[in-house]
């Protein structure tokens, strides 16, 4: 009841309070706090990968494939004869571009349409609520599976796609924290003194938005790269020579009876990948938004 | 008492020796799985685009004439054919007393109306291209049909051994109309029991067949897309056959006791049509240079696991008209080097590579290995991977349209011969958008041994004129010469007898069941 | 209650229509030629074209439209171009093994899910708790076909205990399931976790128990009750998506269902079988949440619809 109260109240000011609060109460969450260390540990990979691994890793040496983990290989070689270590670390670059464009796909394009669609209501909402409606009437990856289709492959499509089809979540969760704003007292004050919606919408309406958004982008993240994989596995994701680890799994598959590291280690890379976003999104969430149910 | 007891022994040994061969091999067997990778579109046979559908189709259908697994043909259907002097008439004599398996006699009407329909211009027929040198199919008598050319066709009686010319039921036809493909009645030694979609084809013997009886009662040909599932249910025994395995495991189902595999090489050749429309690879010298920068071999041993074999010659060495070709373009990165040097290559143009993904073994492996190998002698590349669907309807643009100057793609002939692929790869007469030559080549010269092959009715000058042409594009290189596929089938080691054909399919009717 | 089922059922018509012109435009907009693809890689130019009349996509779009539209009025899907079969029999025969799946992955995550849920709520941030959330963390995090291909690998191959693909017996149910219901109980359990927490710091309960109920009573009739209808919101959720085909799971599995109907028919550029199966899956998915709707006037007597 208490944390009902705090939400009923809390105003723009309260926001922050309740931001820095909650971020204590994250540090004092220890699955959050491995979540985040695995994530820190993914960012470092893909911001220092030219360093961690000197060579190419798409250059393909025949002579050397599907070796076992060695000393020179520390976890063995891929059909081609390429450093499977060296593409996965290169491979958290790609994942980590393709899950931070994917999210960007779905804020930029969702977050303005909640926002309107919530705000303004009227025929604007009718109509984006029935376009949200058919879009969610498809589960997620079957959307995006359809969108690569049309878009063709590649890591710009696939970023595109899983992104769209995330856009229906941003728009839903977004207007539905909307509409429980706008009839505020502070924002029925503010329309009264006759603020500019572009103002009230920016002042009043997002920072209360913030909190579900940043707790969804975190969860997001991690989706989005288990969608790529999966587009990786069927063959139509990121295409080869980019190291990205749902491809690597997809391809590895083939070697599963004889040489199964080449399809164990990207596996190992995307769970804990996304585990790292979940713990984290869970986390944030349990800090920030107890009574949200994402 | 002695002598009465050596008549025992006497009798009990001839026992023995009459059982013995019933205890080691199963002379029925109830059931056998099969692992596919696809479920059939339709069981029409003239309706058929892929190999395995049509290996389903023989089973139900049988054929004119069939290919043992040595390449010679063996009459089935039909026992015997006569051909004219000019080549123009062939005389086919049909087996006598065949019944299709729904009663109708199997009699030269029977065979004119599947003929008459293979030809009909109004009905979907995608490989008609291998007999459009068939006028019309006449009735002689009951047992006899002749085939009108429009011109002479050598090969003509591999074509028979084809299943687009299978002949079907008439009262099939009759009764279920185009719905035909559902419900495919045939001469076959099987009949399809039941067909569920996606998930499994059960046929079942045909009691009537005119043939040897199977002693395989029944074929369940299993759906199942994912090649390590395919892979894993056999070595669970939940397949007895697993049709074509990932070659990457190849060496272990071998290794494997209760597995065993069979490799044949096949009819289908996996190249990279340099496009001779496009500026880039317009030089001879460059074309060379590319096949000399690529190792072949080292692609087939370690991307293929030996699943193929490099190409020494135009096509398939099990072809009618191969030979083996001279100079081998063998590995050599200074030659390639010096070629492109002489060429006067500028090394600032980026080569545009395309790939299909999954149509062939390992096919997007392979473009990543000739990319990798091309850059090391210089050639900037640029590699793009497509669908299926996407890369065939971008592989034939002209020239203003097309994003390619090197495509990866496979061609393999329906029949044991060459001229399926000199004739329908490399003459004018099939330069796009008229045909399908993938290399858009055209030499005047070629054009003109090759329509002169088709021509030639001695056997022995023919392939004399297909090894000329061989050697003019062997030289010219309108290809990058990649290898020839093997085809992979694995299934259980008690499985003996099966037989296996170098046009990629498989018949098990008449396998036993060792222990 | 049939009223306003009668108004939910006509409500979900322009749904369908305009999910039906969205796909009708994308499709369109799809690379490769569908007659192309059909005719396969040796067929001549004047075949592919025979094929692309038959399928009439020689004529203008608005007129592929209408014809659709006009076939939709009396039920009928039309063909599919690659199998020329009406393409309600193609998912007539894959619905029943789709509908299986998903029965069995819903009902196996809400045995598990449910209590899960109930007892880390009981008593959160102990260790069962923690154990509860880290296991519905793995089945989220988990790419859900390399789990499929593992349990392949343990279950099949190396302990032959069961199958590892296909359809028949009930052995061959529990693979895919256990893979597909891993991912869809985390949601279950998180979602009975909150839930049942907000609950359970209400002032009834409080009530309850300071009546001296016995605190499983108070659990599952008081709290559970109450926590009920989110918890339905995810499970009709999870059911509707799983009824869409569980794409992955089904390819490692060799499962004959919806998605990979799908996934070949995008694959194979076959237009009316992916018209067909998106409408009826769009159709389907709208009955479950109708039918999600409806459980929530059953559960909750305060909720009324008229």
């Amino acid at each position: 009841m208490q944390e009902q109260g705090v939400q009923v109240t809390s105003i723009p000011r309260g926001s922050e309070s309740r931001l820095r609060k909650g971020l204590a109460k994250l540090f004092r969450n220890r699955m959050a706090v491995f979540g985040g260390i695995l994530i820190l540990g993914y960012l470092v990979t893909a911001i220092l990968a030219p360093v961690l691994y000197p060579g190419n890793p798409s250059a393909p040496n025949l002579m050397r494939s599907l070796e076992r983990p060695s000393l020179e290989h520390p976890l063995g070689t891929d059909e081609l004869g390429r450093s499977i270590l060296g593409r996965m670390i290169y491979g958290s670059r790609v994942s980590l571009m393709i899950s931070i464009g994917v999210v960007c796909v779905g804020l930029l394009v969702g977050v303005p349409l909640g926002l309107v669609s919530g705000y303004y209501g009227g025929k604007v909402d009718f109509v984006l609520q029935r376009i949200t409606d058919m879009l969610l009437a498809f589960p997620g990856f079957l959307l995006a599976l359809a969108l690569v289709a049309i878009l063709g492959v590649g890591i710009n499509n696939t970023v595109i796609s899983i992104g769209i089809s995330m856009v229906p979540i941003y728009i839903r969760l977004v207007r539905g924290c909307v509409l429980s704003v706008r009839e505020q007292v502070y924002v029925e004050a503010a329309r009264a003194v006759g603020t500019r919606d572009l103002k009230i919408l920016k002042r009043h309406i997002l920072p209360n938005v913030m909190v579900p958004i940043i707790v969804q982008t975190s969860l997001g993240m991690g989706t989005a790269i288990l969608f790529a994989a999966g587009l990786g596995f069927l063959g139509i994701g990121v295409q080869p020579p980019t190291p990205e680890w749902g491809a690597m799994l997809g391809s590895g598959r083939g070697y599963i009876f004889n040489s199964p590291h080449v399809a164990t280690f990207p596996g190992i890379a995307i769970f804990l990948a996304v585990l790292g976003f979940n713990l984290l999104g869970d986390g944030l969430r349990d800090a920030l938004d107890p009574r949200s149910k994402i | 008492m002695k002598s009465s007891n050596r008549w025992m022994i006497l009798i009990a040994a001839v026992i023995l020796a009459w059982m013995i061969p019933l205890g080691t091999t199963q002379a029925q067997i109830k059931n056998l799985n099969i692992g596919i990778g696809i479920d059939a579109d339709t069981l029409n046979p003239q309706e058929q685009t892929t190999t395995l559908i049509q290996n389903i189709c023989d089973l139900i259908f049988d054929t004119f004439f069939f290919v043992k697994p040595d390449g010679k043909l063996e009459p089935r259907l039909a026992t015997e054919y006569k051909t004219s002097p000019d080549g123009l008439t062939w005389t086919l004599k049909l087996r006598q007393g065949v019944k299709f398996s729904d009663g109708t006699p199997l009699d030269a009407k029977a065979v004119k109306l599947s003929f008459d329909r293979a030809l009909d211009p109004k009905l979907k027929v995608p490989l008609r291209f291998a007999i459009t040198m068939v006028q019309e199919c006449l009735v002689v008598d009951e047992h006899t049909i002749q085939l009108k050319l429009k011109y002479p066709f050598a090969p003509l009686d591999q074509t028979l051994a084809m299943t687009l010319v299978a002949p079907i039921s008439p009262a099939a036809i009759q009764k279920y109309g185009e719905d035909v493909r559902q419900h495919p009645v045939g001469a076959g030694p099987y009949l399809l029991k039941e067909w569920v979609k996606g998930d499994r084809i059960v046929l079942v013997r045909n009691d009537s067949y005119w043939g040897p009886k199977p002693t395989v009662e029944q074929l369940t040909f299993k759906v199942v897309p994912e090649v390590a599932t395919r892979e894993a249910m056999l070595r669970a025994g939940q397949l007895d056959i697993c049709y074509k395995p990932s070659p990457a495991n190849v060496a272990a189902l071998k290794a494997e006791p209760a597995v065993k595999v069979e490799m044949p090489l096949s009819t289908r050749t996996i190249f990279m049509a340099l496009r001779g429309d496009r500026p880039l690879m317009k030089e001879k010298l460059v074309r060379q240079a590319f096949n000399y920068a690529v190792d072949k071999k080292a692609i087939v041993k370690k991307i293929l696991f030996d699943t193929a074999e490099p190409m020494d010659g135009t096509v398939s060495p099990i072809l009618f008209g191969y030979a083996k070709m001279e100079p081998q373009y063998d590995y050599n990165p200074e030659k390639a080097k010096e070629l492109l040097k002489q060429a006067k290559w500028d090394s600032n143009q980026v080569v545009k590579i395309g790939s299909p993904q999954g149509r062939y073994l390992f096919d997007t492996q392979v473009a990543e290995a000739i990319q990798a190998q091309l850059q090391a002698v210089g050639v900037k590349t640029e590699l793009r991977v497509m669908d299926w669907p996407t890369y065939m309807s971008t592989v034939y643009k002209p020239l203003e349209q097309s994003e390619f100057d090197m495509v990866l793609l496979g061609w393999g002939p329906l029949i044991m011969d060459a001229d399926m692929a000199l004739y329908g790869q490399f003459t004018t007469a099939v330069y796009p958008p008229k045909g399908l030559g993938s290399a858009f080549y055209s030499n005047p010269k070629y054009d003109e041994i090759m329509e002169k092959s088709r021509l030639e009715q001695d056997p022995a000058k023919r392939k004399e004129l297909l090894i000329q042409a061989s050697k003019i594009i062997w030289e010219d290189c309108p290809w990058l010469w990649l290898h020839v596929e093997k085809f992979v089938i694995a299934y259980s080691s008690k499985i003996q007898g099966m037989v296996v054909t170098p046009t990629e399919k498989f018949y098990p009717q008449y396998v036993k069941m060792g222990k | 209650m049939f009223q306003y089922t009668v108004r939910r059922l006509i409500s979900t018509i322009p749904v369908l229509i305009g999910i039906s012109l969205l796909l009708f435009v994308m499709l369109r907009a799809l690379p490769g030629d569908p007659a192309l693809v059909l005719a396969g890689q040796m067929a001549s130019p004047e075949d592919i074209e025979l094929i692309r009349v038959q399928l009439g996509l020689d004529q203008p779009i608005h007129v592929q439209y209408a014809k659709f539209m006009s076939r939709l009025a009396v039920l009928d899907l039309g063909r599919s171009a690659r199998t020329q079969n009406p393409v309600m029999e193609e998912i007539w025969a894959r619905l029943p093994n789709t509908f299986l799946l998903a029965t069995t992955a819903i009902t196996l995550a809400c045995l598990l899910g449910i209590p899960a849920g109930i007892v880390a709520a009981v008593k959160p941030y102990t260790r069962v708790d923690y154990l509860v959330t880290s296991f519905s963390l793995f089945g989220i995090s988990m790419p859900v076909f390399w789990l499929g291909l593992m349990l392949v690998v343990v279950f099949s191959v190396t302990l032959h205990w069961l199958p590892a693909g296909g359809i028949g017996t009930w052995k061959h149910v529990v693979l895919p399931t256990v893979t597909l219901a891993s991912f869809v109980v985390a949601f279950i359990a998180r979602m009975t976790r909150s839930s049942m927490m907000e609950v359970l710091s209400q002032d009834y309960i409080t009530t309850a128990r300071s009546k001296g109920l016995m605190e499983k009573v108070v659990i599952v009739k008081h709290a559970l009750r109450n926590a009920l209808i989110p918890i339905i919101t995810v499970v009709g959720l999870q059911f509707g998506s799983l009824l869409g085909g569980a794409v992955l799971t089904e390819t490692v599995f060799a499962w004959p269902g919806m998605g990979r109907l799908i996934v070949d028919s995008i694959l194979a550029r076959d237009y009316t079988m992916i018209q067909g199966s998106i409408l009826i899956f769009g159709l389907l998915y709208i009955l479950v949440n109708l039918v999600v709707d409806l459980i929530y006037a059953y559960v909750d007597p305060r909720i009324h619809y008229d």
